[in-house]
C-alpha cells in the first residue's frame, strides 16, 4: 500500500469519488468512518492520481494495469500514439517519464497493426463521447468537435484568424477580421450560429481586455465560445450589433463596464450607469469617484461606521 | 389629400410610472398617437451585482442572485448552484434534486401569477390582479414554511439546501395544487377570453420568430412566437429529463402567432405544466437523504470558466463564471433574460398606438432588478 | 297592483351611522382644531406608489389581497401630486437619487417619507463593495419612519405605517411654536 491505507478504506473512498457517499456515512465504526472521510478529503484534491495509484496497487498484476489506469493517462497515451501514427516520433521520445514512454511505445506497436481502427476509437471526439456518456449530466450542446470544425473550415476563408492552438474550450479570434468572421459564423450552412447567448468583457491582470461571445445555434443545437483580446491602451473591437441585434445592448454594457470601444456601433453610450459617470467599474484597477452630483459615494469598504 | 403628418412629440414614461414595473424610463417618440420609436433607458436599479461577486466568496454570491430577479429567487439560486456544482463536480443526492425542482416550479407559478396579474393591471383589469396575488400568497406560505422567508430565500446552496422540507410540506403542497388547478380556469374566464382584453392584446406587438432569436429573446416570449425551445427539455439540467411535460407554444389563438395575447396564454399554459412537474416530483421524491450531505467544506473551483444556462420563468438564465483558483470569483456575469426581452421593445412596438406600448411592455414580463443587476 | 309607499323601501339607517343615527339633538363636539386636523390627516394618508426594487413586491403584497392597506385608509396614488406619503420601497441608486429628490419636491405639503427595507434605510447589502448605491435614502430626502428588513414583511410595513399615523396624530400644525 503506497499510502498506507486499508483496502476497505480505499474501496470506500473510490466509491465516494464516484458519488456514493452513502456507504461511508453508513459505517458503524466511528474511527474508520473519520479515517475514510479524511482520506476522501485528500483524494478529492487529485482524484485521478488517487485512482491510478490505488487501483493499480490493489490489482497488482502487470498485465491488467493498462486497462485500469485512469482515463487521463489513457487519453494522454492515446494522444501520443496518434501523433506517432502521423509520423511524429520526436514528441514520444521527448516524454520524460520512462514508464509512460514505454507504454506509449508498446501501444504504438500494437496500433500500427491496424492504424485506422485505432484512430477511429481514440481520436479526440471519440474519447470525449465516452467521457460524456459516463457522466450523468447529459451535455447535448457542448460538443468538443465543433470548435475544431470551425477552425478547420475557417482556414480556407479566413487564414490565420484562429489564434489558439488548443481549441477545446474556445476560439481566440483575431480582432481585425471579427466582423466578417461573425457574419460567416451566422450564415455558413454548416454552422448557423443564429443566437448570441451572452457577451461579456474581461480584464486580464490590468493589461489585456477580452471580449467573450457565447454563441448558440437554435437549429443545429451546437455551442461555441469566441474570445477576442485587445490591449488595454487601445481597446477597439469591431461591433457585431448588425449581425446579432442583441449585441447592441450587450456591447453597450461591456463598453459601460470595461470601456471596450466597439467600432461601427450605431449608438455606443453608457447603458447602466449615468452618462456623466467617470471610469470603467469592472476593470480591476477601478477607483470610485468621490462624489456624484454632490452626493458622497460611500468609500469605506470594511466594517461599520 | 395626402396623409397629414402630425408633429413629433417626445414623451417620457418613467422612471416613476405605475406601468413600467419598476424604475424604467422609456423615451417614446410619437407621431400623433402612433409610436415612431422607443428608446429605453435602464440602469436606475444598477446595484453592481457583478462587482460584488468579485469581492465576496462563492457562497456569499447566492443572496445577491436572490435579489437580482426578486420574483423568481428560487430559480436564480438554482441556476447559480447548478453552474457551480458542474464546475466543482459535485453530485447532490436525489432528494435534494427533487426538492429543488419542486421549489423551482412553484416559484415559476408564483412568478407567472404576478407577471400575469401585473399585465392585467397595465391594461386596466384590477380584479384578476387581486385574485392572482391571493393565490400567490399561498405559494409564499409554502416557501415560508420551508425556509422562513417570503421573497428572498437563499434556499439552495452549493451542494445542497439550507433546510430539509418541514413536516407537512408535501401534504400542504398537494392541497395547494388541488385548490389551484381549477383556479387557473377562473383566470382563463376572467381574462383570456375577455372581449376587452382580447381587443387590447390580440394582434398587438407581434414578434416574429427570427426577430426574437436575433434579439436573444428566450423563455415564454420566444415560445409564444412559435419556437419550441425550453432548456428543461432541450438541455436538461438537474433531473428535468425524468419528468413528462409539454412545452406550450403560441398558436395565435385569437390573432397571429407571437402577439401579446399569445405571450399571455403561453404563461397560463406553463403554469399547468409546472403543476404537472410538481406532482411528479412530489410523487417520486425519495423519503430519505441528507440535504447537507454533499456540502463542500471549501469552495475553490479549478481554474477555468463555465457558461451554464437554466430556464428561469423569464427565459434562459446564464451564469458565466471565471475562476482563478481562489475562493472568490474572478469574474461572474449573469446573462439575464429580461435584459434581452426589453431590448426588443423598439422593434416590436414601433408603429402601434401609444396605449399599446404598455400592453406590449406588460406582455414581456420584465423585472428591472435583473435587467440592471 | 297595490301601491307601495316608497318610503318604506328606504333602508332603516340612511347615513350608515348605525346605532348613533337619529339619536341626538343638534350636536357639537368640543375638541382642539389642531387635533381634529391631525386626526383627519392621520387616518387617510394616501401613499405614493413608488417601488424601486424587491421591497416594491412586498409593498404590492401589502396593498393587495390578504393584507389590504385600504383598511388603514391608505390608497395607492400614481402621481406625486396626489400623495401624502412616499414609501421608498427598495434600493436607491446614484442615477435614481436625483429623481427621488425631484419626486419628493413634487409632492404637496404636508408630506411624509417611509424608508422601507435595508437598502432605503442604510444601503443594505449593496453599498459596501459597490459604487452605485446610495447609503440610505435619507442622504437626499428627510425620512420619518424607517422599516428594517430585507425585505420587510407586509406586516412590518403596516406596523411602520401605523407608527407614522401615530406621529401625524401628535402634530399640532396650528399651534405657535416656542422659539
Amino acid at each position: 500500500m503506497s499510502s498506507g491505507l486499508d483496502n476497505k478504506i480505499i474501496e470506500l473512498v473510490l466509491s465516494a469519488l464516484d458519488g456514493n457517499m452513502d456507504s461511508i456515512n453508513a459505517l458503524e465504526d466511528r474511527v474508520v468512518r473519520s479515517k475514510a472521510k479524511a482520506a476522501l478529503f485528500k483524494a478529492k484534491k487529485d482524484p485521478g492520481k488517487f485512482r491510478a495509484e490505488n487501483t493499480g496497487d490493489r490489482s497488482g498484476a502487470d498485465e491488467v494495469k493498462e486497462t485500469v489506469t485512469s482515463d487521463d493517462s489513457q487519453k494522454l497515451i492515446a494522444n501520443f500514439v496518434l501523433k506517432g501514427l502521423d509520423g511524429d516520433m520526436d514528441s514520444i521520445n521527448a516524454i520524460e517519464d520512462r514508464v509512460t514512454r514505454s507504454k506509449v511505445k508498446a501501444a504504438l506497436v500494437k496500433a500500427k497493426k491496424s492504424p485506422d481502427e485505432y484512430k477511429k476509437i481514440h481520436s479526440p471526439k471519440a474519447v470525449s463521447d465516452v467521457a460524456s456518456s459516463s457522466s450523468e449530466v447529459k451535455k447535448i450542446v457542448h460538443e468538443e468537435s465543433i470548435n475544431l470544425k470551425i477552425k478547420n473550415l475557417s482556414v480556407a476563408k479566413f487564414p490565420g484568424s484562429v489564434l489558439n492552438e488548443n481549441v477545446d474550450d474556445f476560439l481566440m479570434i483575431n480582432p481585425s477580421i471579427w466582423y466578417d468572421f461573425a457574419i460567416w459564423l451566422k450564415t455558413d450552412s454548416n454552422l448557423l450560429f443564429d443566437s448570441l447567448q451572452c457577451q461579456t468583457g474581461f480584464d486580464i491582470d490590468g493589461k489585456i481586455l477580452e471580449a467573450r461571445y457565447n454563441l448558440h445555434s437554435m437549429s443545429k443545437k451546437h455551442y461555441t465560445e469566441v474570445r477576442i483580446q485587445v490591449p488595454i491602451e487601445n481597446p477597439k473591437i469591431p461591433s457585431v450589433e448588425s449581425v446579432w441585434r442583441i449585441a447592441d445592448w450587450f456591447e453597450r454594457e461591456t463598453y459601460d463596464m470595461f470601456g471596450i470601444e466597439f467600432s461601427n456601433h450605431r449608438d455606443l453610450r453608457r447603458i447602466l450607469l449615468p452618462e456623466d459617470w467617470e471610469g470603467w467599474p469592472l476593470r480591476k484597477n477601478y477607483e470610485v469617484q468621490e462624489t456624484y452630483h454632490g452626493i458622497v459615494i460611500p468609500k469605506m469598504k470594511e466594517g461599520w461606521e | 389629400m395626402g396623409i397629414i403628418r402630425g408633429e413629433e412629440m417626445v414623451l417620457n414614461i418613467g422612471p416613476q410610472h405605475p406601468a413600467t414595473h419598476g424604475v424604467l424610463r422609456l423615451q417614446v417618440r410619437t407621431d400623433g398617437e402612433i409610436v415612431s420609436s422607443i428608446t429605453p433607458y435602464i440602469g436606475y436599479l444598477h446595484r453592481c451585482f457583478e462587482k460584488h461577486c468579485e469581492s465576496v466568496t462563492y457562497e456569499q454570491v447566492i443572496p445577491f442572485t436572490d435579489r437580482c430577479d426578486y420574483l423568481a429567487s428560487m430559480t436564480m439560486n438554482f441556476g447559480y448552484v447548478v453552474a457551480m456544482e458542474e464546475m466543482l463536480e459535485i453530485k447532490v443526492n436525489d432528494r435534494v434534486q427533487h426538492i429543488r425542482v419542486v421549489m423551482a416550479e412553484l416559484q415559476r407559478i408564483a412568478s407567472h401569477l404576478l407577471g400575469l396579474g401585473a399585465f392585467g393591471l397595465d391594461i386596466g383589469a384590477f380584479t384578476p390582479f387581486l385574485h392572482m396575488l391571493r393565490d400567490r400568497e399561498r405559494i409564499l406560505d409554502l416557501f415560508e414554511m420551508t425556509c422562513g422567508a417570503r421573497l428572498l430565500y437563499n434556499y439552495m446552496w452549493i451542494g445542497g439546501l439550507s433546510h430539509d422540507l418541514p413536516v407537512g410540506f408535501v401534504e400542504s403542497t398537494y392541497k395547494f395544487l388541488d385548490y389551484f388547478e381549477p383556479k387557473i380556469d377562473e383566470f382563463v374566464n376572467l381574462l383570456v377570453h375577455n372581449k376587452i382584453f382580447v381587443e387590447r392584446t390580440a394582434d398587438i406587438g407581434v414578434m416574429p420568430q427570427d426577430v426574437a432569436i436575433s434579439y436573444g429573446v428566450t423563455g415564454p416570449n420566444l415560445r409564444a412566437s412559435g419556437l419550441k425551445w425550453d432548456l428543461r427539455r432541450d438541455d436538461p439540467y438537474s433531473i428535468y429529463n425524468k419528468f413528462e411535460f409539454e412545452v406550450p407554444v403560441g398558436e395565435g389563438g385569437k390573432g397571429s402567432v407571437g402577439d401579446c395575447w399569445d405571450r399571455f396564454y403561453v404563461r397560463v399554459l406553463e403554469m399547468k405544466e409546472s403543476i404537472k412537474i410538481v406532482r411528479q416530483a412530489l410523487a417520486s421524491m425519495p423519503k430519505d437523504g441528507d440535504v447537507h450531505q454533499s456540502l463542500p467544506k471549501k469552495i475553490k473551483p479549478p481554474i477555468g470558466s463555465i457558461y451554464k444556462r437554466t430556464e428561469s420563468p423569464r427565459g434562459d438564465l446564464g451564469y458565466y463564471i471565471e475562476s482563478d483558483g481562489s475562493n472568490i470569483p474572478y469574474r461572474l456575469k449573469m446573462r439575464s433574460p429580461a435584459f434581452t426581452a426589453l431590448s426588443v421593445i423598439d422593434e416590436i412596438a414601433a408603429g402601434w398606438l401609444l396605449s399599446d406600448v404598455l400592453a406590449i411592455l406588460g406582455s414581456l414580463d420584465i423585472v428591472l432588478g435583473e435587467i440592471d443587476r | 297592483m297595490e301601491l307601495v309607499d316608497t318610503k318604506t323601501l328606504l333602508p332603516k339607517w340612511r347615513n350608515n351611522l348605525g346605532l348613533l343615527e337619529n339619536k341626538f339633538n343638534d350636536n357639537i363636539i368640543v375638541e382642539k382644531l389642531d387635533k381634529l386636523l391631525s386626526w383627519s390627516r392621520s387616518t387617510s394618508p394616501w401613499f405614493f406608489q413608488f417601488g424601486t426594487a424587491c421591497c416594491a413586491i412586498e409593498m404590492m403584497a401589502a396593498a393587495a389581497s390578504r393584507h389590504d392597506l385600504m383598511r388603514i385608509g391608505m390608497i395607492p396614488r400614481s402621481s406625486p401630486r396626489q400623495a401624502d406619503v412616499m414609501i421608498v420601497a427598495g434600493t436607491v441608486t446614484m442615477k435614481m437619487a436625483l429623481r427621488v429628490k425631484k419626486l419628493y419636491e413634487q409632492m404637496a405639503d404636508p408630506k411624509y417619507v417611509v424608508a422601507m427595507g435595508s437598502c432605503a434605510t442604510s444601503g443594505g447589502p449593496y453599498w459596501q463593495h459597490g459604487y452605485h448605491v446610495l447609503k440610505g435614502v435619507d442622504i437626499v430626502i428627510p425620512v420619518d419612519v424607517y422599516v428594517p428588513g430585507c425585505p420587510p414583511r407586509p406586516e412590518a410595513l403596516i406596523e411602520g405605517l401605523l407608527k407614522l399615523q401615530e406621529q401625524i396624530l401628535e402634530e399640532r400644525p396650528l399651534t405657535r411654536k416656542m422659539a
